[in-house]
């Protein structure tokens, strides 16, 4: 037991170690044989050796093996202290408990997603998923242990380790703790997509994010084509996906009618402003076509839930309840692998087990169970207490959770950018709202507000560790217009210089009085972290000479003061959640109809995003704007996080999410059970 | 009497429209809700399309008179929140859980707070009365929602022996009711140890003592029932409190009760769902005052007769 232990640890370590090689920024790229190769170098290295004695390897054995690996993967370049401290950490390492090959699979895909990250040639879903499956497939499966004797020679299998059955009543429900949504019923078009968490285990979309990527794959559409300028987005639709609760087949009726409930009267679904510039038109059961008027330049994300919200419901049902709005109250159909069962309003919701999915999805437990709980301690007792088995907690009381054994499960990719914003920004032309000169509107100021901030410091005390720097605003390299040049340029244009910023506010109070400013304070669902933020950064600019009050605000009169232009010498932490497009970041934080950083410059950017449907042209608006936004200082950028779940190992292994949608989880099918005692 | 309840229905009416008034009023001052509802992402475009849709454009006065008249008529309006069932069904369909808990924090105060009231008082400067007051004394000073966390942290967490919270049978009702009901359990062993301490001090006591009535009939029949009205009084407010739900109590143990929904509501600005509420929570005080004012005058005759 003890030397299969050591050797799945050996090889995972190995592997992970090669992987994390390969994602050593390559100024070329790693195109996707350079990647394979190194994978299944690494992987072949990784074999074990003949079968080692009873005694298992010495330290010393270990540390061999894991050197010639760890050398035979390291990009040139890496240093012999490099090398060494990772041989050390290995050789640690692997005291602890093998990893399970899901976890292999996990850290595999991690390594690749990252490594690929600055290819050139973005790969494919396919091409990265075949590398994956390669690697995973070249695990060595360990040879049993063979112990001689004298006399004979008896072949003693290594013994497996106590796996249970998923008919265990271990496995009958999941439940999750999560803050309650804005509203709790069946109907998609009673909130913004913060409720959409309650229709994703039974709901699908024309479009799926693929779990580890997140990039757009086909769901219930098995293929899509843009045309006309992007003005015409035509679906092929599945066929044969049955409806839950009989109520037939999935067809392009289905499409039509779910596009309707998002623009009713009564709806207030966020996307209700694009779907209304729709036209559908149906193609036989099996093709639908939305025309936009104007172009729809982000259909990938509109059409899957990156950033959409059309979860298609049916309409045989609807028209089956006369069409009224209380259609679907009840007991609402689906084609998911769950299906909806039972609401406990301001309690619970239930989704049971789809047997037989038609895309193959098939979740480990028979029942997932959303439980609703508004206070962040009453999550954390619910699931230390052992009555639910994953919960959204704050990452303060996060550290407490896995001090009691729990662990962490994140999106595959940050879904959520933490900003600060300056306010009375409205310096656009002829901007009615532009009140006279304000402090922040000095580049100097903005500039010291910048440099004032430990960025570090913030990252270890509030965050934990557990983010990502931020070098700028809205862009990221998966966006259009993206430079490496304001990563280059961070720490010399925004790096933590105290004295500079003291500097820069002398020099602006000099010429035009003190500083005073208000920041305001509110709290959003998957940020906790935002009014202690706050607080810290008041700390930082008193530092440096401003003064600073800090405003308790609700959301609703924080958002207020932002969308009416009532930010005069405000400043405020907001965030970009799931991380937008470049041209939807615009619209909601840049352009002069909203509210932050109004400047002819953004409008001119926001209105080419708009207009162009040309690749290089869009890319060079998108740039312009990010090079604004970085040369100006205008904005702060702070950190990127991930969406993530606490859970209880014991019965969770693992669960693979893309990070989409608005501060919560999907791709619930994922929920893996533990099979074994626990899997942390 | 006829007169006196009259009178008392005519005020309780009038407190009923002032509420109204207030809570419509304060309702529209709290802000705009399409900020809440809608987020940053949506334009104003469907912000206008949604004052429009929820008469937020409309005079104050009409609104105030559309919403007065649908009152009357049984319909406390749409709910943001809860738009399948409305106002009246979102508060409706909270109160037995509401009540469920109150009632039982109800028996635990009286329960309690009763007799350790009572020995208190006879067994005045014992240790039993010394702890009886620290006992009070805390019940009064800690506050619920650190009472209610620290209960959850022992006996959900770390012992196991209770769930952490949510709507179900005797097990989940114990920490709740303790924790909404230890201020209450401390004021009725304060309000009785004090009033049995004057009545155990009255001539009518000494007298029974002198006849030689039995100790237990002197305290638990003699002292006690001339000691009740006060108590009783408070215990009028005190079921009202209780029936309109405790905020911090039902939120931090996920009772899905009047006080979480009114929390809820605030936080999402549903303000018709607030005003419903406020509406419904005001008749029930002013009902439970007016039964008491009642009583009082049927127990009290100077009361009736002045």
């Amino acid at each position: 037991m003890r030397i299969r232990a050591i050797i799945f640890g050996v090889v995972g370590l190995i592997l992970l170690f090669a992987l994390a090689a390969c994602s050593q920024p390559a100024p070329s790229g790693v195109t996707s044989e350079e990647l394979r190769s190194v994978v299944q170098e690494a992987v072949a290295q990784s074999q074990p050796a003949p079968a080692p004695a009873p005694a298992g390897p010495s330290a010393d054995e270990i540390r061999a093996m894991v050197q010639a690996a760890v050398e035979g993967a390291v990009p040139e370049g890496t240093s012999a202290e490099e090398i060494s401290a990772m041989v050390e950490a290995a050789v640690q390492a692997s005291q602890q408990p093998a990893l399970d090959p899901a976890d292999i699979e996990k850290l595999v895909s991690t390594a690749v997603m990252e490594s690929t990250a600055d290819s050139p040639e973005p790969l494919s879903a396919s091409e990265v998923q075949g590398i994956v499956s390669a690697a995973i497939s070249a695990i060595p499966t360990p040879a049993p242990v063979v112990i001689p004797t004298p006399e004979t020679v008896v072949v003693v299998a290594t013994p497996e380790p106590m796996m249970m059955e998923l008919t265990d009543s271990k496995f009958e429900r999941v439940s999750i703790a999560l803050p309650p949504p804005d509203t709790q019923n069946n109907r998609i078009w009673s909130g913004p997509w913060g409720i959409l968490v309650q229709h994703d285990p039974y709901g699908e979309t024309l479009l799926d994010n693929e779990s580890v990527t997140s990039a757009p794959v086909p769901m219930l559409a098995k293929g899509w084509e843009v045309s006309d300028g992007f003005t015409t987005w035509s679906f092929d639709l599945q066929e044969g996906v049955q409806w839950d609760g009989g109520f037939g087949e999935f067809t392009s009726a289905d499409v039509m009618h779910t596009r309707e409930l998002l623009v009713r009267d009564d709806s207030i679904s966020t996307f209700k402003s694009p779907w209304k510039t729709a036209s559908v038109t149906t193609d036989g059961d099996y093709g639908v076509t939305f025309n936009f008027d104007p172009p729809m330049i982000d259909g990938t994300r509109l059409f899957s839930r990156q950033g959409g919200d059309l979860i298609i419901h049916s309409k045989a049902q609807w028209d089956a309840a006369g069409g009224d709005a209380s259609a679907y109250d009840d007991a609402v159909a689906g084609t998911g692998s769950y299906r909806f069962s039972d609401r406990q309003v301001d309690q619970n919701v239930v989704y049971e087990r789809v047997d037989g999915h038609w895309n193959g999805e098939n979740p480990d437990f028979n029942e997932l169970e959303w439980v609703w709980a508004a206070e962040d301690f009453t999550r954390q007792a619910l699931l230390l207490s052992g009555r639910v088995q994953g919960a959204n907690l704050s990452r303060e009381l996060r550290q407490g959770a896995k001090a009691s054994g729990m662990k962490i499960v994140s999106s595959n990719n940050q879904n959520n950018m933490t900003i600060g914003i300056f306010g009375g920004m409205y310096l656009n032309t002829g901007n009615e709202h532009y009140m006279g000169p304000e402090p922040f509107h000095d580049i100097r100021v903005r500039e010291a507000a910048n440099r004032a901030i430990d960025r570090d410091a913030v990252l270890d005390e509030v965050f934990f560790g557990d983010a990502s720097p931020v070098a700028i605003e809205l862009m990221t390299p998966f966006n259009e217009g993206w430079s490496d040049r304001w990563v280059e340029e961070f720490d010399e244009k925004y790096g933590y210089d105290p004295d500079l910023a003291r500097e820069l506010i002398a020099e602006y109070e000099a010429e035009h009085g003190d500083i005073e400013i208000t920041l305001n304070s509110t709290t959003f669902s998957g940020n906790e972290e935002m009014p202690v933020l706050t607080l810290i950064l008041a700390d930082f600019w008193e530092a440096i000479g401003i003064t600073t009050e800090v405003q308790p605000l609700d959301s609703g009169e924080y958002n207020r003061q932002l969308q009416q232009h009532d930010m005069h010498n405000k400043f405020a932490i907001s965030r970009n959640s799931p991380i937008r497009t470049v041209q939807e970041g615009l619209r909601v934080f840049f352009y002069s109809l909203n509210h932050a950083f109004q400047h002819d410059t953004m409008d001119a950017a926001y209105e080419c995003l708009v207009n162009s449907v040309d690749a290089q042209e869009r890319d060079d608006c998108a740039r312009t704007a990010g090079d604004f936004i970085f040369d100006e200082y205008a904005a702060v950028p702070l950190f990127q996080i991930t969406y993530d779940i606490t859970v209880d190992p014991v019965y969770i292994s693992e669960w693979q999410y893309p990070g989409v949608g608005s501060a919560h989880p999907t791709h619930v099918h994922n929920i893996r059970a533990c099979l074994r005692d626990s899997c942390d | 009497m006829k007169r006196l309840i009259l009178i008392r229905f005519a005020q309780g009416l009038f407190a009923l429209w002032a509420v109204s008034v207030i809570v419509f009023g304060l309702g529209r001052l709290s802000g705009d809700p399409t900020y809440t509802l809608l987020g940053i992402d949506t334009t104003e475009e469907q912000r206008e399309e949604l004052r429009e849709r929820l008469g937020l454009n409309e005079n104050v006065i009409i609104q105030y008179g559309s919403y007065v008249g649908n009152a009357l008529r049984g319909d406390l309006g749409g709910s943001l929140k809860y738009p399948e069932i409305g106002a009246a069904g979102a508060v409706f369909d909270r109160m037995p859980a509401t009540l469920y808990l109150a009632g039982v924090s109800l028996l635990l105060a009286v329960g309690i707070g009763v007799p350790l009231g009572v020995l208190g008082a006879v067994k005045r400067d014992t240790p039993f009365d010394q702890i009886s007051k620290v006992l009070a004394l805390l019940g009064q000073s800690m506050p619920n929602f650190w009472l209610g966390l620290m209960m959850m942290w022992v006996f959900a967490v770390q012992l196991g022996w209770l769930p952490a919270g949510e709507l179900g049978g005797i097990k989940h009702i114990i920490m709740p009711a303790v924790t909404l009901g230890s201020f209450q359990i401390a004021a009725i062993t304060r309000l009785v140890r004090s009033a049995m301490l004057e009545t155990l001090d009255s001539e009518y006591v000494k007298l029974a003592r002198i006849k030689g009535v039995s100790e237990t009939k002197v305290i638990w029949k003699h002292s006690l029932r001339n000691a009740a009205p006060t108590p009783l009084t408070y215990f009028g407010v005190f079921a009202a409190v209780l029936m309109t739900g405790s905020v911090t109590t039902e939120t931090i143990f996920s009772w899905p009760g009047t006080g979480q929904l009114a929390f809820q509501s605030v936080i999402a600005r549903d303000f018709e769902l607030i005003q419903a509420l406020v509406l419904v929570f005001a008749s029930i005080f002013i009902l439970s005052s007016f039964i008491v004012d009642v009583l009082y005058a049927y127990l009290n005759p100077r009361i009736r007769f002045n």
